[in-house]
Formats: C-alpha cells, structure tokens, sequence
C-alpha cells in the first residue's frame, strides 16, 4: 500500500519543482521568523519609514520585526480581529479591526503604543462571524477606504447589535434572524450571504479633510482586498460564491454596484425591494463587471490584497500590480489594458507560483529596498501561517514575461519582455468560456470552447505575438495556455497562461 | 513587419488534455483533506464512508455543500469542477482511501491560550450580554470588565479576569469568548442620565493606555467624556471625567459609592466612585 499524502507530496514537490525553477532563477524566497506565543496568522502587514516590518496578527497584536536585531517587539494588542494595517509614519498606524478603524500611536516614544483612536466606526454589526472589516486603502489625496464583508447564512445574527436594522427579507425581524437550534431550517430565507446593517458590502470613503464618510461603491462580498495600482485605481478584490461565477478583481467606480446584491438595500435611494427578489437580468444590468476574472481551482479561489509593485523593482515587474491568493500557491499579476475605452479589464497571470512560496498569501508589503513580504492566514480554511520575504536577484531585468496583453478588433497583440522563438508562438492555444451570474455558490464554465486561432504572427524583434481570433465576445474569459512558449534563448515563460477578462470588445 | 508563420495555429494539435486527477486533487481539495485525518474538512477515509457506492451523493454535495459539523467551516462549491472531473475525484478518493484506517482528530486544542495573559490587558472580542464591539478589560488577577464601545457604557464587572479567547478564535467569531470570571455586577443603562433621558447614542472616540489600562473616551453632544478603571488593594475604582464643570446629580451609578469629586488643573470634573463591596 503506497501512502497516499507520500505519493501526493512527492508529486506536488515535483510539480512545484519544475514551476519554481523559473522563479527562483530570479526571486530569492525564503521566510522570516514569526514571535514565539502569538498565532502567526498575518491581518494587517506594512514596513515602517526606518525598514522594520509591522504585523498585525489574528488574535490582535501588533508586532515590529527589527532588521537590525531580527526580533520581534510587541507595539500595541488587544485588537479585534485586525485585517487591515496602513503605516502613517514611525510611531502611527492605522488598523482596520472587526468594530472599527483605529489610530494607533505611540505617543511618547517608548516604542509601545498609548493611544488608540476611533477613526470610523459608524457602520453595523450583527455579531455574525463572516462581517470582518478590511482596508485601509489610501488614495494619493489622503482619502481612506475601507471595505466591510457581508454577512453568511452560516450562523444568524447576535441578540445585540451595532447600528439600524433593515426589515427587508424573507425574515423581517432580529428575532427571526437570531442563531439558535433551528436556525439551519431559517437559514436559506436569510440569504446565502446578507447586509442587515449598514453598510455591509460597501467601500466607505473615509475623506481626508474630516467631513462625514462617504458610502463609496457598493456589492461587494468579501471584499478581503483593497488597494490602489500604480495609476491610482481603486481595485477591490472578492470571493467566489453567491452570485459570483468565480473570485474577481474589480476597478472601484464611485457609487457603482459591484455584482452582490445584499448591500443594494443600504443604497440612499433604494425602493425598498428585498434584491433576492429581482431577476438576474435586472441586476446584471445594473451591475459593474469584474476588470478581472480569476478562475476558480485554476488561478484564485479567495484573492486578498493587491499592491503596486514600487517603481523600479523587481524589473519588468516595475509597478505592475500583484494580488495576494489564498488557496493556490501563488500571487496573482493583474495587468490592464488600457486600450478599451471607458471600460476597465486585462488579463491575470500567476505570480511567483510554486512551493517556495506556498498558499494562504494574504497580506503583502515592500520595503524601501524592494523586498516583498508576504504575510499569511487561514482563519481556519485552508491556508498557511508565517511571513515569507522575496527579494529579486540581480538578473530579474532579463526575465522572460508577459508585459501586457491588449485586446484588438481582431485578437489579442501580446507583448513579452524577452525576444521570443517564434516557432514556439504557433503553438499557443485560446479557450474562452462565461460564466452563470446568479444566487447559486460559484458556477461552472458556460459555452467552453476552443477560440478558433487565425495564423499567429510575431514582430520583427520577437517582442510582439499576435493572436488573430475572428469573433471575440465581450463578457467571456480568454484563456491564453502559453506553456510551449520559449523565448529565443529557450527559456520558459514567468506565468504561462493567461485570463484575459473580456468586459467589452475592441472596437 | 508581421512575420508569417509557416503553418497555421488553428490546426495546432494543442488541444487540451485532461488535467490529471491527481493535480485536480492538488488544486482543489488538499488544502483543506488529508487522506487519514480531519483537518479543514473530513479525510478520504471518512469520505469513502459516507460515500461509497454513491458517487450521485458525492457529486451534489460538491456543488451544493453544507454545512454539517458543528464547529467546522462549510466547504464551498466546487461548482467549477466539471461532472465527469467530480466522479474522476470520487473513484480517486475510493481508490486511495482503500484499506486506510482513520487516525484521531487533530486535537481541540488552543496552541496560544489567551487564559494565560497576565492583567492587566485590554481584548476587544465578542463576549456575551455585551454589544458585538466589545471591550474586554482585564483589570488585575481579581477584576475585570467589560465595555461596550458601540454604546460607550460599562456593561459588565467580574470578579476573576481570566478569558478564554479559543472558542471565538477556533470558529472564526462564530462563538463568544469564554469569560473565566463571576459577574458581579451588570449595568443596564449609561450612567449618565442625560444620556438615559434624551435617548443620545454617544460617540465612541477611543482609549489611551496608562499602565496597562485604558482611559475610554466618548462624546456627548460637546461634551467629552472618559472612564478610567482601575483596582487599589482590592478595591475596584472608577473615574469618571467629565471636561467642564459637571455635578455628581447628573450620574447614577447603581452599586457603586462616590468617594470624590474633584476637579483636575484644567478645570475637568472628575467623580470617582468606589464599587460597593458585595
């Protein structure tokens, strides 16, 4: 009898190991150590001005990792539930925890914090354990943004509350939304997913002059990333579930609904109507679409933070935008095109994937000199625990990558950042599929099929492919299986299958 | 400038094969099933149990999941994953699970127990009887309390301050923390009886520490407010400030005794009050 989880990690070690190579020839990945006694489920992660690295853990403390001693040292605690963590300067964070967004400060120097100050808290909480609280995000004007997860039929709500009740549901009343022994007959009447306080399933805007925040956009699901790419677009990551086909990263529109319709209710102008109510149709006209679909068990099953890579590290990668990934071994590289007016879509790509650096990547920070940390957790799925730092390697201007996708009328031109052997470009294959967009958990591929390829051509200097495919459709997923590609000098791609998320058509 | 290639990409023989069962495997279940033990979600033992013979069982539990074990987090779909790759997962589960004996559970245990944090502390959690933006105070080894930031009052006082974070931390919020101590005192109201009287919802605006313990700060109207906690030789004290002038008739504090009422170099009322021995 061959041991099952043997013969598994050996197959994974092996898989790992064929994909890691093109990684590590470039990427240096290795871990730094987590304090002894403190669950080392990573929430909130950040670098301070002088280069020491600030985490905010599970259970609520915020810790300092000093380069220079390779220590740890406790900063502030007692936090519930930190899962969002911005440095404002040396002594000052913000943190977005369960009940609030707080200012920590460290008043007097001692390296300890002495105060903690309420900066928002005016948003609803039922006790539901699935309305966890993620941000900030900072805009270049100073502006916050914070994200607040809706509420899963999982459990009912508390028997006391944060903030107004909304009667609107199958289950008008506290009471009848209350765990108790029958809640599992109550629950499907609830919602798979639910927002029966403000402002569940929304980006607030916190503004920096200190005026009233601002119910910014709205459905969103479990919105566990927020953050701003290197051209100051809001994107927000969420999870593959009730009315999502599958996990996706959206570009933030100002009071634009975002797909999840339980936070619908909340709108200043709503009519009152229960969303589980309306028709797809109805919703799915009004809804804003993902600029980037993620495949489920392919790409992400449950993407969190992105970040834009600093200028002037890591190479090619310089400014791009990477999204942490919690289910797969790898980051995601999301890269937009620009070419497609008024609309906002691009393609993903795995980043970094492999065993080095594993699954459960949830939280990333650089540093001054362009070290990558990425800080992980599980909150009891699947995931990992630790902090994980990668640091490129001198030759990382010379990788061979994908440097942009743009959809044209008539195909997809794809740009490289290495001369490619041309030979290999015949032998790059395109599927497309869509997807169901309805109350269902996820939905499978709809309409998979093979793109018909016309003849696929390269550039003079082997930078350039172009996918000629005659009747590209707008709200389908292209994926683009560059796995037989090599550059001239016969090197592998980094990331070699892209999903380009077709919003809309060229024109 | 576009150079042709000598044949044509669409009738290229890279047409996707079947992804391995033993990849499909890898991308999507192992994170949370091993093949002998419970971890996230059940091994491929316990699986081929409850299973076997009935893979139209397997199938739709995958795409419709529930949630079954009290404790455990629901799997979600695997919608994504075509029928036919579920029954490929399914006799590969039967397969490997052959003959395999279940080993224990991973055992209910808190690897960081926060019963052993030394007071005093501060632990925002949820806890019951209190509202879900909870303040847990753990004063000394005799006192604790609890403080309702979402109401801006005192709500509760214990006697012991030991708290047992595990049953919040395990179930991801889906449980209270275990509070170690004996409630010796609830308080059902604010204090303060304007606030009472008018229905005003104060506004939370946070806490400094001083030797481990907060000051907890609110907003009335203009009027700021703090709450400061603290235990002298087993008595439990509480200051409140009041900024301006304040009298001892606007507060009533059922329990609690006035010692002082004095008054700081700003001018800021300060009432403390003593708990009642019981």
């Amino acid at each position: 009898m061959i041991s099952l989880s043997r013969l598994i990690c050996s197959a994974a070690i092996s898989l790992a190991a064929a994909q890691a190579d093109v990684w590590t020839d470039h990427f240096d990945i290795d871990r730094i150590p987590t304090p002894q006694g403190v669950d080392p489920q990573i929430g909130g992660l950040a670098t301070l001005p002088n280069g020491d690295v600030i985490a905010a853990f599970h259970r609520g403390e915020v810790m300092v990792y000093s380069q220079e001693t390779e220590k740890w040292s406790t900063f502030a605690e007692g936090l519930h539930e930190p899962l969002g963590l911005l440095v404002e300067d040396q002594n000052t964070v913000l943190i977005m925890q369960r009940p609030e967004l707080t200012r920590i400060s460290d008043t007097d120097g001692d390296g300890t914090a002495d105060t903690y100050e309420n900066v928002y808290d005016d948003f609803g909480m039922t006790g539901n354990y699935h309305e966890f609280a993620f941000g900030p995000a900072k805009d270049a004007d100073g502006n916050l943004y914070v994200a607040l997860n809706v509420a899963s039929n999982g459990a009912g709500i508390r028997p006391e509350i944060r903030g107004d009740w909304s009667a609107i549901g199958d289950l008008t009343t506290r009471e009848e939304m209350e765990s108790d022994r029958d809640w599992g007959k109550r629950k499907a009447k609830a919602g798979r997913m639910y927002a029966r306080v403000p402002y569940r399933g929304w980006v607030m805007q916190i503004p920096a002059d200190g005026s009233a925040p601002v119910p910014y956009a709205h459905g969103f699901r479990s919105p566990d990333g927020i953050g701003f790419d290197a051209d100051g677009r809001l994107l927000v990551t969420d999870n593959q579930g009730d009315w999502l086909a599958t996990s996706k990263v959206h570009h933030v529109q100002k009071g634009g609904f975002h797909g999840h319709p339980a936070s619908l209710i909340w709108r200043d102008d709503w009519d009152g109507r229960d969303p589980l109510k309306m028709s797809a149709h109805e919703l799915d006209k009004m809804r804003i679409p993902a600029a980037g679909l993620l495949p489920q068990g392919e790409l992400a099953n449950s993407p969190t933070q992105p970040i834009a890579v600093p200028e002037g590290i890591f190479g090619p990668f310089n400014q791009h935008t990477l999204i942490g990934e919690m289910n797969q071994p790898n980051l995601v590289r999301f890269l937009p095109d620009t070419g497609i007016e008024h609309v906002s879509q691009g393609a993903a790509i795995a980043f970094l994937k492999g065993k080095p650096l594993g699954i459960g990547n949830h939280r990333l920070a650089f540093d001054a000199e362009g070290t990558l940390y990425v800080g992980k957790t599980h909150l009891s799925w699947a995931g990992d625990t630790g902090i994980v730092r990668i640091r490129a390697k001198d030759n990382i201007s010379s990788a061979f990558a994908v440097a942009g996708i743009a959809l044209q009328k008539d195909g997809f031109k794809i740009t490289l950042t290495q001369p490619v052997d041309a030979e290999t470009a015949a032998k790059i294959a395109v599927n497309e599929h869509t997807y169901h967009y309805f109350a269902e958990y996820g939905s499978p591929k709809v309409k998979p099929a093979k793109a018909k390829l016309g003849e696929i051509s390269v550039s003079n200097d082997g930078l350039e492919i172009f996918l000629p495919i005659k009747k590209i459709k707008a709200r389908y997923l292209y994926t683009i299986d560059m796995r037989q590609l090599r550059a001239a000098d016969g090197r592998q791609l980094l990331g070699d299958i892209a999903y380009y998320t077709a919003v809309e058509t060229a024109k | 400038m576009r150079r042709l290639l000598p044949f044509l990409a669409a009738i290229s023989t890279a047409v996707a094969e079947p992804t391995p069962v033993d990849e499909l495997w890898t991308m999507n279940c192992m994170a949370c099933h091993q093949l002998d033990q419970m971890t996230v979600g059940p091994s491929m033992v316990e699986m081929r149990k409850l299973y076997s013979g009935k893979p139209e069982l397997f199938v739709k539990w995958c795409i419709e999941p529930e949630r079954k074990r009290p404790g455990a987090v629901e799997m979600p779909s695997m919608r994504h994953i075509p029928e036919d790759d579920l029954l490929r997962l399914y006799s590969y589960i039967m397969a490997e699970a052959d003959g395999v004996r279940e080993k224990g559970a991973r055992k209910d245990i808190d690897l960081y127990p926060t019963t052993k944090k030394e007071p005093p502390f501060v632990q925002r959690i949820f806890v019951d009887r209190s509202g879900p933006a909870s303040i847990f105070v753990a004063v000394d080894a005799d006192y604790a309390y609890i403080w309702d930031a979402g109401q801006c009052r005192l709500r509760q006082i214990l006697k012991g301050s030991a708290i047992d974070g595990w049953p919040y931390f395990k179930g991801n919020g889906n449980a209270f923390a275990a509070k170690k101590g004996e409630v010796i005192l609830e308080e059902d109201q604010s204090p303060i009886i304007a606030v009472r009287d008018q229905d005003i919802t104060p506004a939370f605006l946070g806490y400094t520490i001083s030797d481990g313990l907060p000051t907890l700060r609110y907003q009335i109207g203009e009027h700021n407010v703090s709450e400061r906690i603290t235990a002298v030789e087993g008595q439990l004290n509480r200051a409140i400030t009041v900024h301006g002038a304040a009298s001892a008739e606007a507060f009533d504090l059922p329990g609690f005794t006035l010692k002082s009422t004095t008054a700081d170099d700003a001018g800021n009322t300060i009432l403390t009050y003593t708990l009642a021995k019981s």
